[in-house]
């Protein structure tokens, strides 16, 4: 299934393979770039460089073209402010600086920056032919808003049919601008409308459900698909929206998203959105973003919903947090994974493994979710049970499932964040990837040696030969140096022939030998009381 | 690190919410103070010519018109980041678009890289008494941003008349009971009403007042109605239509109709340019549905 056939399906209420990411990659792709917001929302050879790169990045089933809620209010005639890391704001409004709403013309495909979205729908239309595009369009309200300023709140009551006037000039720019992406190849029209959030259901029956609807309506006779996209605390509004015949409905983290789920399936619209923008995709780590991505997948089902983060992507959004999403959209094991951390998220105390793997043998730790219901776990831990008798004895291995509060506790302890992992005597060796047979040899042997080396530095003695130089004395002596030599070894041997030295040693009789063994016992840690003792004791 | 008061100013564009600071920024226990002002609203300026007034502060400008909350919370934290870190003054003034919701800047201050960094010291908010009426059942915000105040002003309290105050009086007391209420016009308050106003942290999403508190309801294109039952029933609402706006059909001629608190006017149609035959309610303290129907049933 392509990634358009899976948001087609899933736009429609029907089975998909998986649910579809939809992430709304608007001046955010300047940033992907190396571009300011300005020079990215101005360019069409940037803007497709940038869509390119977070397709790349991202791997997305569909993109948003564009998201600039500004460009119809920048060809009627409203001022914009650019930004570096920002879309362009409206400053001023041309009604309420005496403009005439009847001199307003609707724009043609070549005014402003519709030309540049069009020539970028055509490019990316032909660079992806299976992935879905979604052409925005400014919502009819909140244009309507950008043209008059919030007096249109206060006009609502002084002159309603003016605002109905405003409303049927913004649904046919609304109507042209569809019907231009439509023609240059957009599959789904988003009807951008966040300034609803700001009225009341009653209301927005009145002053939008029917141009809406309209609008709607224009896009299916196209054989198009819409969606309404809404920002804010726009609960109130989502049972009439989803009158207004769209496809689809996507709201930002705002509105629980149970509720859209039961008042959009309920209607045949399906739904999506969400992800939580600022917080948690901006300022989150990648396992924040991860938990946030399953509750949404949990709670939007498999039917009908789309993941897609709330709003436009704040334009410093660090792309792992976003790829961390595509990973966990793509990857049951890795929804697993995270599910199973968070139900343990309070977890007990953690082990302190900085002493773990120091044992004679050498520990490989297997951390999988369960080898018998994960696939890739269960050719991990065949890869090195394989590799497993040919150390025999000086290798033991384990597997971890973190199924089992313990292991999960282990896992933590040792810092491991994907599954399934292969650990060496505790060190994070292999991470989601099943090690080809002569790789997990070598690394295994690897730490053999290391260990080996590692016991030889610290282990060292001396043997020292006491006499006061008597022919008994030389015997010894000789045979010390014989019985080294047929050892092949070398250590060091020291002659005491200062009787005053033989006391310390406690020795009252010569020739005598003594073999003394060091071994190192810490090195750069402080050893607490007891270990102390257990190792005195040990002499 | 101590953390640092926020005074946070809401109301509805053209509330007065650029004099008030002015205003605040002449008391003298703030004047002294090291000062950072975050200004966000996207107002046009022409509106009541209203501009902060320059003087020794950091000022910062959110993205002047950006006008949804969701994506201007990027830069709201990013903004107060800033302050926290480098400008580190002894008091925040935030001056907050019309249509932000208080509980979501609320919110912003939890975010990990924020907290215990700033505390809000109070949330005034301001109602222009000449339009409070007319924005309250449309603009979501403004009723939200009323019910979570901690100080509330009517201002422009000069411009209406004794009646319209008393009712928005009335109105502000019904949304936000705990609140003290200062009525002024320019923005002119003291420092002492500014001292005597203590925050209350509430929380949860925006509080929906009763339905019935006030609402609005609108009449599209009716069919003629017999005048003398029109004025009747206007007459058994008199105490419920705060505002009635627009042209009625009657059954000889079609008359421009406006109800002021209680105050009622007419004028034949050819007076305005509002030729289409509509009219909108603006009420309280009675039932939305029975009044629709009431109004519904005359034609």
């Amino acid at each position: 299934m392509t990634g358009k056939e899976r948001v087609f399906k899933a736009i429609k209420c029907e089975k998909v393979d998986r649910v579809p990411w939809v992430p709304f990659v608007g001046c955010h792709g300047g940033s992907l770039i190396d571009e300011t917001a300005s020079n990215y929302l101005q360019s069409k050879e940037l803007l497709v460089k940038g869509l390119n790169e977070a397709i790349k990045l991202y791997q997305p089933d569909g993109v948003s073209v564009m998201f600039d809620l500004q460009i119809e209010a920048e060809v009627l005639g409203c001022n914009l402010i650019w930004a570096d890391q920002n879309p362009p704001a409206v400053s001023s409004h041309p009604l309420e600086l005496g403009v005439e709403l009847s001199s307003l013309q609707v724009p043609s495909a070549t005014d402003g920056r519709i030309g540049l979205t069009i020539d970028v729908i055509k490019a990316m239309r032909e660079l992806h032919p299976d992935i879905a595009l979604y052409g925005l369009i400014t919502g009819p309200f909140t244009l309507a808003l950008h043209l008059i300023g919030t007096n249109l709140f206060m006009k609502m009551f002084d002159d309603p049919n003016y605002i109905h006037d405003l409303m049927r000039f913004c649904t046919d720019v609304g109507l042209a601008m569809s019907n231009y992406f439509i023609e240059a190849g957009a599959d789904i029209i988003a009807v951008v409308d966040p300034m609803t959030s700001q009225i009341g259901p009653d209301d927005f029956k009145n002053f939008v459900s029917p141009y809406a609807t309209e609008i709607f309506e224009n896009i299916h006779s196209k054989k198009s698909l819409g969606s309404f996209f809404v920002c804010g605390h726009a609960q109130q509004n989502i049972e009439a929206m989803s009158d207004c015949q769209p496809d689809n409905i996507s709201v930002d983290e705002n509105i629980a998203l149970d509720y859209v789920r039961d008042v959009c399936l309920k209607k045949g619209v399906s739904f999506g959105g969400n992800l939580q923008l600022t917080a948690t995709l901006l300022l989150g780590s990648e396992e924040d973003v991860q938990r946030n991505a399953v509750q949404c997948l949990d709670t939007g089902g498999e039917q009908g919903f789309i993941l897609a983060p709330g709003c436009d992507l704040p334009f410093a959004t660090p792309p792992n947090n976003l790829q961390a999403v595509t990973k966990v959209v793509t990857d049951p094991y890795q929804r697993e994974v995270i599910k199973t951390l968070e139900l343990n998220d309070e977890a007990k105390e953690l082990l302190d493994m900085s002493e773990y793997g120091l044992m004679e043998k050498v520990i490989v730790d297997v951390i999988t979710l369960d080898s018998e219901s994960c696939a890739p776990c269960q050719y991990m831990v065949e890869s090195v049970k394989a590799v497993a008798p040919e150390f025999e004895g000086i290798v033991e291995w384990r597997e971890h499932k973190i199924k089992n509060a313990e292991s999960l506790t282990f896992m933590t302890s040792l810092m491991v964040r994907n599954i399934p992992t292969i650990c060496i005597d505790g060190q994070i060796s292999f991470v989601s990837r099943i090690p080809p047979r002569d790789e997990l040899i070598k690394a295994i042997q690897k730490r053999i040696n290391e260990k080996l080396k590692l016991r030889i530095e610290h282990k060292a003695g001396t043997v020292f030969i006491l006499g006061s130089g008597c022919e008994s004395c030389d015997k010894v002596k000789e045979n010390v140096e014989k019985a080294l030599q047929e050892l092949g070894t070398d250590i060091p041997v020291k002659i005491i022939s200062d009787e005053s030295k033989f006391n310390e040693f406690g020795i009252s009789k010569t020739p005598a030998v003594i073999v003394e063994k060091r071994e190192v016992k810490s090195m750069g840690t402080i050893p607490s009381v007891d270990v102390i003792k257990e190792w005195v004791k040990d002499i | 690190m101590k953390p640092i008061p926020l005074i946070l100013i809401t109301g509805y564009l053209g509330s007065g919410k650029t004099t008030l600071l002015n205003h605040l920024l002449l008391l003298p226990e703030i004047r002294t103070k090291n000062l950072a002002l975050i200004i966000n609203e996207f107002g046009t300026l022409g509106v009541d010519g209203a501009l902060v007034e320059s003087g020794d502060y950091a000022k910062f400008e959110l993205n002047k018109g950006s006008l949804f909350c969701i994506c201007i919370k990027t830069d709201f934290i990013k903004t107060l980041q800033t302050i926290a870190n480098e400008t580190q003054p002894d008091l925040v003034i935030i001056e907050a678009t019309g249509v932000a919701e208080t509980s979501d800047l609320q919110e912003f201050l939890t975010v990990p890289t924020l907290l215990n960094r700033f505390y809000i010291q109070t949330n005034i908010c301001l109602a222009d008494a000449e339009n409070l009426i007319k924005v309250l059942p449309f603009l979501k915000a403004a009723k939200s941003q009323l019910t979570w105040a901690d100080g509330i002003i009517i201002n422009k309290s000069d411009l209406v008349s004794e009646k319209v105050l008393t009712d928005i009086q009335q109105l502000v007391k019904t949304l936000n009971p705990k609140a003290p209420v200062e009525i002024t016009s320019y923005g002119k308050i003291s420092q002492e009403f500014i001292n005597n106003i203590h925050h209350r942290q509430l929380s949860g999403t925006i509080i929906e007042s009763p339905p019935d508190t006030l609402f609005s309801l609108s009449f599209q294109n009716p069919k003629p109605i017999e005048y003398d039952k029109f004025l009747l029933l206007l007459n058994s609402y008199k105490e419920n239509i705060l505002r009635l706006k627009g042209t009625v059909n009657f059954e000889n001629e079609s008359l421009f109709v406006e109800v002021i608190h209680g105050k009622y006017l007419e004028k034949s149609v050819s007076e305005t340019k509002n030729i289409r035959a509509g009219f909108s309610v603006i009420a309280w303290k009675t039932d939305k549905d029975k009044m629709k129907n009431a109004f519904e049933s005359l034609s």
